[in-house]
């Protein structure tokens, strides 16, 4: 039920203090008279007794009345109105006002940004905040680290810190603001008081993401939204930068680049920019969308400068689209993968016999002279004897090539587990003078390979071709063109047979019975991969290293294996990366032409690679060792969902928003939408404006005050016409009986 | 002339020549008369007798003569030596005044502000009777009185009484209430004779006090003429703002809010007046309200015009 309450209490108390001054002035007034000296006492004292009681009733009517006129003047100065509701009434509010401060409030809404318009409607809804009420601020893509604590009384500092917000490239947590919000307004402090939380938020695709379920707000609070401003523009944005690979190991001279439509379905036109520390100079391409197409590739081919072996650590690309709309999904970057001479150690015995014929070269020779087929080649071959395989070795190595792993101590497969881990490839095969194969449990237990083998390997007399079909293979993506070409020709007469059960996608190259010729496997927490051939690189096995397709395999085995450990990790906007480059302390945040970005504080990386803050701007990072090296570059990007601007109908938000609690919409006039379960149309008025009555007061005020010299007048007699003037007639009185 | 010239004693004694001030209040008052037959105070038919040569043709009876044809004189009252007993209150309501003095009062020039009170309208009202009693042979005494008699003269009509009769009108009003009843009894036990008694004061008495004064009086055979001296201001109570009242007489003080109090004041003081004037009337005696804003003359001579009229009336 509404109730009285005043806009300024301590006016509407002074007010009622304020009756007291007639009274006073009443009571002093009449002390300051003269005496009258009178002969006719008795008289006057027998018409004062036959009027006192009357008198009496005028002067309490006359007190009373002038009493009431000042308390109606006070009061109606104290500016009292009826409006609030329920529990509460008038004794306060409690306003938790959520602010969507991520990615999607970078939204352009021509003059201003849909952050800068929410943070405006929140600000004018604190300042309509009176002595008394309550208020706190959340910043909806931080809700995770709100302290869940009481709101306060501070309207000043609420406001300055609205007005120290700024937009972040965070996704947004509605529901966990909304569970923040909830929190804080459930704190004993805000008993009592109407409880309300305010979401400013333009209410993008961005912003709302997949409309998780909201936590059930207590009872008594509701829940208040800005509307949805209305789009303007389209907006287009930078699904995907990748670099284009190139077969043979050869450095990175292109990126794909691939761009969405966000908004809007008409023709339009961008540029794609690719710049980068390394590059010679930006390389711009047009894009074009049409009509109804909603994304389209485009692939940039640059040059880079040559540099120094230190600087290949620093090469990154940053593709960026014309501004538009949303400004924090026009640009991406992808750190390119270190182009330094890729060194392979094979594990095997060396041959000293210079006058081996092609009949007498080892596995090991063989595959050495696939790695480096040419001088200079991109790839160095060393050979170590499966004696003297020790961490040195493996920390000097990209991949460990292990032609005889049952040589291998246990020590040794440790050693390579680590490695592996680490981001090394090692690869094995079968040994080629044995037909038992007894390494494969050692092989198995090592990595944790989900595989069978055969412990023999197995003759086939008529020999067993590679399939003309390939499985995707993604270690061979860059050969995979050539791959109907060149696998067919390969025969094995002999195979260690090795069934990938359940593990289907390990494997690269088949046979045309379907049995593995290549698996890959990427062990559980490692970074590199290991690879297993089903048989060994010797022509009793295979035809494989007198086919053209030797050396394309084993170099794109070691340059991809290589990639994908060193390759830039890229990581989304707000997430906590973890750096797997040994040595790493820090990450500096570096410009697109890579320089120093001032003003950005490094995140320092602890034990095990992980950094100690979650990352909150998109851009490039540079890996720093404690030396202060550059061991490589992290490339942040917005993901495009949370920066996704493309609007949703106020319905569904409403929906949405509703099974949380009472809803309405900014400027809805205090409708409040049903809760659910409660019956329709018995939703309490949640008016947040009150009915003035300092008008009502004051007209009781001039109609006391009217009141109040009319019987002020009558009540003193005064315009009474004296009409027993008993002076100067004379009276005589004769006796009787004279 | 204005008996007001003559009105306060203290101004008469300051006069040489006082009798010739009593003269002139006599002559006041029989201005006052309009030349009416002046028959004195006390006029009282005694008897008749005949007729002889150089007697008064005033006094011939000629109502006997229409009946019988024969000469007789009427002989009055006066002849028969009656005592005339001025009474007047100097209590302290009789302090009260509103009127402020002029400059020439009484033939005085005291440049000094003065309020003409009750008190000194009674006197000027005791004197012009007190003189035309005198002035008649009479025998005349006068009292003053509050709680008890505060001077007195004695009852005479010798040569010089006049200025003992102004002397003992100089009496200062004196706090204190006034006893009638006490004074009427000092006054009886002086007053063997049937007398003529001239009660002057305000009587802001309570009335069985005045009641049984006026029987005592009755009783004794007296005949009394009441004079009520009352200041303008007691009568129309107007002009007076809200202030505490206070007594003369020690009452404790009222606060009054004058306007408001007005009506009935008045309702009061008109009661009052008839009562006063139903229980004059009923013993037989005289009453008459005097002003003190206006002249004694007129009033006391239309006193004795009634008077005298009644007394030819029912002789």
């Amino acid at each position: 039920m509404p109730g009285l309450a005043f806009g300024s209490p301590m006016l509407a108390l002074a007010a009622c203090a304020a009756v007291l001054l007639p009274i006073l002035i009443h009571l002093l007034l009449r002390r300051r008279r003269l005496p009258v000296e009178w002969a006719a006492m008795e008289l006057l004292r027998e018409a004062l007794r036959r009027i006192e009681r009357r008198r009496r009733v005028e002067r309490l009517l006359l007190l009373a009345v002038r009493c009431a006129l000042i308390a109606a003047a006070g009061l109606a100065i104290a500016a009292p109105f009826i409006g609030e509701s329920a529990e509460g009434s008038r004794s306060g509010r409690t306003l938790v006002v959520v602010v969507d401060d991520s990615a999607a409030s970078n939204e352009s809404l021509g003059d201003r940004t849909a952050f800068a318009a929410s943070v405006d409607s929140a600000r004018a809804s604190v300042e309509s905040l009176r002595d008394g009420d309550r208020v706190a601020v959340v910043a909806a893509s931080r809700a995770s680290s709100v302290a869940r604590e009481a709101a306060s009384l501070d309207r000043a500092g609420a406001l300055r810190m609205l007005s120290s917000m700024s937009p972040t490239e965070l996704p947004c947590d509605l529901p966990g603001a909304l569970a923040a919000a909830a929190a804080i307004a459930s704190q004993p402090e805000s008993e009592g008081h109407v409880r309300e939380v305010l979401l400013a938020s333009a209410f993008r695709a961005g912003s709302v993401g997949a409309m998780a379920p909201l936590p059930t707000l207590g009872d008594g609070l509701r829940i208040r939204a800005t509307a949805p401003p209305e789009a303007i523009g389209p907006n287009l944005r930078l699904a995907s930068v990748e670099p284009e690979r190139i077969a043979g190991g050869g450095s990175v001279s292109s990126v794909q680049v691939r761009v969405a439509r966000d908004r809007g379905d008409s023709l339009v036109r961008t540029a794609v920019r690719a710049h980068g520390p390394s590059l010679t100079a930006p390389v711009e391409r047009t894009v074009e969308l049409q009509p109804g197409e909603r994304e389209r590739t485009v692939s940039i081919a640059f040059t880079e400068r040559s540099a120094a072996q230190g600087a290949q650590s620093r090469r990154a690309v940053t593709a960026t689209v014309g501004a538009d709309a949303q400004p924090v999904d026009d640009s991406r970057g992808v750190a390119l993968a270190a182009d330094a001479r890729i060194r392979a150690v094979i594990v095997d015995r060396r041959s000293f016999d210079a006058g081996s014929g092609i009949d007498r070269l080892s596995p090991g020779e063989w595959i050495a002279r696939a790695l480096a087929p040419s001088d200079p080649a991109p790839i160095e071959a060393v050979f170590v004897d499966p004696a003297a395989f020790d961490a040195r070795t493996a920390a000097a190595a990209d991949a460990v090539i292990v032609v005889q792993p049952q040589q291998l101590t246990e020590p040794q497969w440790s050693l390579l587990s680590s490695f592996v881990t680490q981001g090394g490839l090692a690869a094995f095969m079968p040994a080629a003078r044995e037909r038992a194969q007894p390494w494969t449990a050692a092989f198995v237990r090592t990595f944790g390979a989900p595989w069978t083998f055969s412990l023999e390997a197995v003759d086939s007399d008529a020999g067993v071709a590679l399939a003309e079909e390939q499985p995707s293979a993604a270690m061979l993506g860059a050969v995979s063109g050539e791959l109907r070409q060149l696998a067919p020709s390969v025969e094995a007469f002999r195979v260690l047979r090795v069934d990938a059960g359940a593990d289907r996608g390990a494997t690269e190259l088949a046979f045309r019975d379907g049995t593995p010729f290549l698996l890959a496997l990427r062990p559980a927490g490692a970074r590199g991969t290991v690879c297993v051939l089903s048989v060994a690189m010797d022509l009793a096995w295979t035809t494989l290293p007198l086919k053209p397709f030797m050396v394309p395999l084993w170099q794109e085995l070691v340059a991809e294996g290589r990639r994908r450990a060193t390759a830039a990790e890229q990581v989304p906007v707000g997430s906590v990366p973890v750096v797997d480059r040994a040595g790493v302390v820090e990450l500096r945040a570096i410009a697109a032409d890579g320089s120093p970005l001032d003003g950005v504080r490094p995140i320092a990386v602890g034990a095990g690679g992980r950094a100690g803050a979650a990352i909150e701007r998109s851009g490039l990072y540079q890996m720093v060792d404690s030396a202060g090296a550059v061991q490589g570059v992290l490339a942040a990007w917005v993901d495009p969902a949370s920066a996704s601007v493309e609007p949703i109908e106020p319905d569904r938000i409403r929906g949405w928003m509703s099974a949380a609690g009472p809803f309405a919409w900014d400027g809805d006039a205090g409708a409040v939408t049903d809760a659910p379960g409660t019956e329709a149309g018995a939703a309490s008025v949640a008016s947040t404006v009150g009915v003035s009555l300092a008008p009502w007061f004051l007209g009781a005020a001039l109609l006391l005050a009217l009141l109040e010299s009319v019987l002020a007048r009558r009540f003193s007699h005064a315009f009474r016409v004296s009409t027993a003037r008993g002076g100067g007639a004379v009276r005589l009185a004769t006796g009787a009986g004279r | 002339m204005r008996a007001e010239q003559y009105l306060a004693p203290e101004t008469l004694a300051q006069l040489g020549p006082f009798e010739l001030r009593a003269k002139r209040i006599a002559e006041g008052v029989m201005s006052g008369m309009h030349r009416s037959p002046y028959q004195g105070l006390a006029v009282e038919f005694a008897e008749h007798r005949q007729y002889a040569a150089g007697d008064p043709v005033r006094h011939i009876d000629w109502k006997v003569f229409g009946r019988s044809d024969k000469l007789y004189l009427k002989r009055f009252q006066q002849e028969t030596n009656l005592d005339i007993h001025v009474l007047v209150d100097c209590s302290g309501s009789m302090r009260y005044g509103s009127l402020g003095t002029k400059d020439g009062w009484g033939g005085t020039r005291t440049g000094k502000p003065a309020t003409w009170t009750k008190f000194d309208h009674a006197t000027a009202a005791a004197a012009a009777m007190a003189f035309l009693g005198l002035s008649q042979r009479d025998r005349v005494s006068t009292e003053m009185f509050a709680g008890s008699t505060v001077a007195a003269t004695r009852c005479s009509n010798a040569q010089g009484h006049w200025r003992s009769i102004v002397r003992c009108l100089a009496t200062n009003p004196v706090d204190g209430k006034a006893d009638l009843g006490r004074a009427v009894d000092a006054l009886l036990a002086r007053a063997p004779h049937r007398s003529l008694m001239v009660l002057v004061s305000d009587f802001l008495l309570p009335q069985a006090m005045v009641r049984d004064s006026l029987a005592r009086l009755r009783h004794c055979g007296h005949d009394a003429i009441l004079v009520r001296v009352l200041d303008r201001q007691e009568l129309s109570f107007d002009a007076l703002d809200d202030a505490p009242f206070q007594g003369l007489e020690g009452e404790p003080a009222l606060e009054v809010d004058a306007r408001s109090v007005r009506e009935a004041y008045l309702e009061v003081l008109a009661e009052d007046e008839r009562a006063l004037e139903r229980m004059v009337r009923g013993f037989g005696f005289d009453l008459v309200r005097l002003d003190t804003h206006e002249s004694v003359g007129p009033a006391l001579a239309a006193l004795l015009a009634r008077r005298d009229m009644l007394f030819r009336g029912t002789s």
